[in-house]
C-alpha cells in the first residue's frame, strides 16, 4: 500500500477540504419504476462535499454511481427514473424541488457533468468549434471574434494541441482522448462550480487515461472545482481523490477519507475492492476477486444486500434490517453489522 | 463534394445508358409500330413500305444508335396520337406535376416533421397512438380510394373546394393531401423512430448537461441527425411524384406528366411511353444526387469518406 499512499500524497493538493460546503445530499433515493419491477438505483445516500474537494465513488456496474450522478443533474432516464425522496442542497436550495427551467440555469454554469464514452458525448455532425462556442453563449454574451477566443481558450485549457485549427475539426477526426478533452472544456465552458466525472477514462487507453487525469486533476485545483469522480476503479481514486464513497446495491455502504478507507478499510466490499486491485509490492499469481454478481437493485430483500458476497458474513448479520451508519473513525463511517 | 457529385453524374449516365436500352428493347417486344399506324386493311407492300420510312427494317444496333443519338440531342421521336414532338408535350405538362408535387412535399413534410418529433418526444403517450393510428391508416388507405373520398365529402358535400381543375390555390388541397398522406404517414414513422434512436443517445443528454434550451436540443440537433433515413424516403417520394402520381392526376384530371402517361398508355403511343419512361429515370437519379449531396450536407462525415 505504501506507493499508493506516497502517490496519494504527492499528486493530492494542499486545498484540503476547509472550503465551504458547496452540496449537501441528504437521504437520496432514486427509483426507477420499470416494467419488471421498482429498481431502488439509489437507495438513501447522505453527504457532503466542500468546495474544491473531490469525492471518488467507487463501486461495480450497476451499483448506482451513475443514476447517482444523473439525479443531481436531475437529468434521470424518463419516464422511468424518479427521485423519490430526500434533499440535494446547492446554495441552500434543494435542487429536487427545481423546476425545469431552473434546472437549466444550474446545468452547465453550477453543476456540469463528463460522460463515460467520449466516442458518442459530442454531436457527431457539428464542429468542435460550434460546438464549443454554442456552450459558451448558453450562458454568455460573446460574439464574433471574442467567442473564438473563449473557445480557442477552452481548447487550450484541457491542452488541445493547435486548438485554433482544431475549431473546424468533426468529433470524427478526433481520437477518443482527444474527444474527451473536449467534452471536458464544454462541460467546463460555463465555469461550474461542481463536477460530475461519470467514469470518464473507462474507454480510454492507459497512456491517455493518466494523462486524462493530470488534467483533471490540474483543473480542479486551478478552477477549485468541487468533482464527483465515478469509477470502478480503486487505482484512480488513490491518484486524485480526498474521500472515497464506496456503493452497493443503492447504498453507500463505506466513505472515508482516501488513507483511511486505504490504510484500514472496514467494509468487507471495500476490502474486497481494495484487493482487486493489482498491487507493484507483491507478488500475486492470481488477482483477487469478489465471487457472485452484484445483486439486481428490484426487489432486494431486507437486511444487508451484500450478506450472500460477503466473506465475513455470521450470526452478527441481522436479516430484517440494513444495518445503519457507524462511525469508525474521525470522518469514516460504514454501514456493517461488524460494526453496529 | 465536386467529385461526389461528378462520381455521381458518371454512374448516372451509365445507369441511364442501361435503362435506354431496357425500353428500347422492350417497347420492340410490344408489337409493331407499323401495323398500329396502318390502317387494318394495308397491304404487305405499304407495311413493308412503312417500316422501311420508320427505320425498324435497319439491324437492331443501328436502331438504337439512331435512338440514342437523337435522344442525346432532345429529340425523342413523334407522338403518334398528337403528332407533335415528344419533347414539346412532356414539357407542357411538367409545369402542373411540379406545382403538384411541390404542394404534396409541403403538405407531407408540414405533417411528418412536427408529428415525427412530438412522437418520439412523447413516446407512448395518447398523442403518440393516435399518430401511430394515422401512421397505420395513412399507409393502408389506397389514394384512388382515398382521392374519391375527399372529392365527395369536400367538393360534394361540403363544396368547399372544386373537384377537379387547378386555376387556384385551392385546388391543389385535395390532390396534394391525396398524394401525400401515405407519404407523410410513412415518413411519420420513419422521423419518430429515428428521433427516438437519436433523442437516447450520449449527445443529446450531454447537450441536456450543458443546459442548452430543450427546443434546440430537439431541432438543432436531434431532428439534424435524425433526418437522413427520412431524406432518402422524401427523394425517393418527390421522384416519384415528378414521375407522375399517374392515379392522383387521373382522378382529379389534373393535366400533368401522369395523366399523359395514362394517355400514352392508353392508346398504345410507344414513343411517349418511352420517353416517359426514360425521364422518369432520369428524374429518379438527379433525386438520389440530390439526397447524396443533402446528406453531405447534412454529416461531415459523409463529406469527408468521399
Amino acid at each position: 500500500m505504501s506507493e499508493v499512499v506516497s502517490e496519494i500524497n504527492t499528486l493530492r493538493s494542499a486545498t484540503r477540504s476547509s472550503g465551504q460546503i458547496a452540496l449537501e445530499i441528504k437521504d437520496l433515493k432514486t427509483y426507477l419504476y420499470t416494467r419488471w419491477g421498482v429498481v431502488k438505483a439509489v437507495d438513501g445516500v447522505s453527504l457532503s462535499l466542500r468546495d474544491g474537494e473531490c469525492l471518488g465513488l467507487v463501486g461495480e456496474s450497476g451499483c448506482g454511481k451513475t443514476m447517482f450522478g444523473l439525479s443531481l443533474m436531475r437529468l434521470l432516464p424518463r419516464p422511468a427514473g424518479r427521485i423519490v425522496g430526500g434533499e440535494v442542497l446547492f446554495n441552500g436550495e434543494d435542487i429536487v424541488k427545481k423546476s425545469e427551467a431552473e434546472m437549466r440555469e444550474i446545468r452547465g454554469r453550477q453543476i456540469s457533468m463528463v460522460l463515460q464514452d467520449p466516442m458518442t458525448a459530442l454531436d457527431p455532425i457539428f464542429s468542435v468549434g460550434r460546438q464549443l462556442t454554442e456552450t459558451i453563449t448558453i450562458s454568455s454574451d460573446l460574439k464574433g471574434p471574442a467567442l473564438l477566443e473563449r473557445a480557442v481558450e477552452l481548447l487550450r485549457m484541457v491542452r488541445i494541441p493547435a486548438p485554433a485549427e482544431r475549431l473546424a475539426a468533426f468529433p470524427f477526426q478526433m481520437s477518443g482522448g482527444m474527444r474527451q478533452r473536449v467534452v471536458g472544456a464544454i462541460a467546463l465552458a460555463q465555469e461550474p462550480r461542481i463536477l460530475i466525472a461519470d467514469e470518464p477514462t473507462t474507454s480510454l487507453d492507459v497512456t491517455t487515461q493518466a494523462n486524462y487525469l493530470r488534467l483533471l486533476k490540474s483543473l480542479q485545483e486551478r478552477l477549485n472545482l468541487t468533482l464527483i469522480f465515478i469509477t470502478h476503479d480503486f487505482g484512480i481514486v488513490a491518484r486524485v481523490c480526498h474521500r472515497v464513497g464506496v456503493m452497493y446495491a443503492g447504498k453507500l455502504v463505506e466513505l472515508g477519507d482516501v488513507e483511511d478507507i486505504f490504510d484500514n478499510p472496514r467494509h468487507p466490499y471495500t476490502k474486497c475492492l481494495i484487493d482487486s486491485v493489482p498491487k507493484l509490492d507483491k507478488r500475486v499469481t492470481r488477482l483477487a476477486t469478489i465471487t457472485g454478481q452484484p445483486p439486481t437493485l428490484h426487489d432486494l430483500p431486507p437486511g444487508c444486500s451484500f450478506r450472500p458476497r460477503c466473506t465475513e458474513a455470521g450470526t452478527h448479520c441481522r436479516p430484517d434490517q440494513y444495518p445503519d451508519p457507524a462511525m469508525v473513525g474521525d470522518r469514516h463511517y460504514v454501514r456493517c453489522w461488524l460494526y453496529q | 463534394m465536386q467529385r461526389l457529385i461528378l462520381m455521381r453524374l458518371f454512374y448516372g449516365v451509365i445507369t441511364l445508358v442501361i435503362v435506354s436500352m431496357i425500353v428500347f428493347i422492350l417497347s420492340r417486344l410490344t408489337g409493331d409500330p407499323a401495323a398500329l399506324m396502318l390502317p387494318l386493311d394495308a397491304t404487305e407492300e405499304a407495311r413493308i413500305n412503312m417500316t422501311h420510312v420508320l427505320g425498324l427494317d435497319k439491324p437492331l444496333y443501328e436502331q438504337y444508335w439512331i435512338f440514342l443519338s437523337s435522344a442525346v440531342r432532345g429529340d425523342l421521336g413523334k407522338s403518334i396520337r398528337f403528332r407533335e414532338q415528344v419533347g414539346t408535350l412532356y414539357m407542357q405538362r411538367l409545369p402542373n406535376t411540379l406545382k403538384l408535387a411541390g404542394a404534396a412535399v409541403f403538405f407531407v413534410l408540414i405533417v411528418s416533421i412536427p408529428l415525427g418529433c412530438f412522437t418520439a418526444l412523447k413516446k407512448d403517450s395518447f398523442a403518440d397512438y393516435g399518430s401511430r393510428g394515422f401512421v397505420s391508416v395513412g399507409l393502408a388507405m389506397p389514394s384512388f380510394w382515398f382521392g374519391l373520398v375527399l372529392m365527395q365529402v369536400f367538393a360534394v358535400w361540403l363544396r368547399w373546394v372544386d373537384a377537379a381543375g387547378m386555376s387556384t390555390p385551392k385546388h391543389y388541397i385535395l390532390p396534394a393531401v391525396t398524394l401525400g398522406l401515405g407519404m407523410a404517414a410513412g415518413m411519420t414513422r420513419i422521423l419518430r423512430s429515428g428521433m427516438i434512436d437519436v433523442l437516447d443517445s450520449e449527445f443529446i443528454k450531454m447537450l441536456r448537461i450543458k443546459g442548452l434550451p430543450e427546443r434546440k436540443v430537439t431541432f438543432r440537433h436531434a431532428l439534424r441527425n435524425a433526418f437522413i433515413p427520412p431524406l432518402t424516403i422524401l427523394g425517393q417520394y418527390t421522384a416519384i411524384i415528378l414521375g407522375g402520381a399517374v392515379v392522383v392526376e387521373v382522378i382529379f384530371t389534373w393535366p400533368g406528366v401522369g395523366r399523359l402517361s395514362y394517355e400514352a398508355i392508353m392508346s398504345r403511343d410507344f414513343p411517349v411511353i418511352q420517353a416517359v419512361v426514360l425521364i422518369n429515370g432520369a428524374i429518379l437519379l438527379f433525386a438520389n444526387l440530390l439526397v447524396d449531396i443533402l446528406y453531405a450536407y447534412i454529416d461531415p462525415r459523409i463529406r469527408s469518406s468521399v
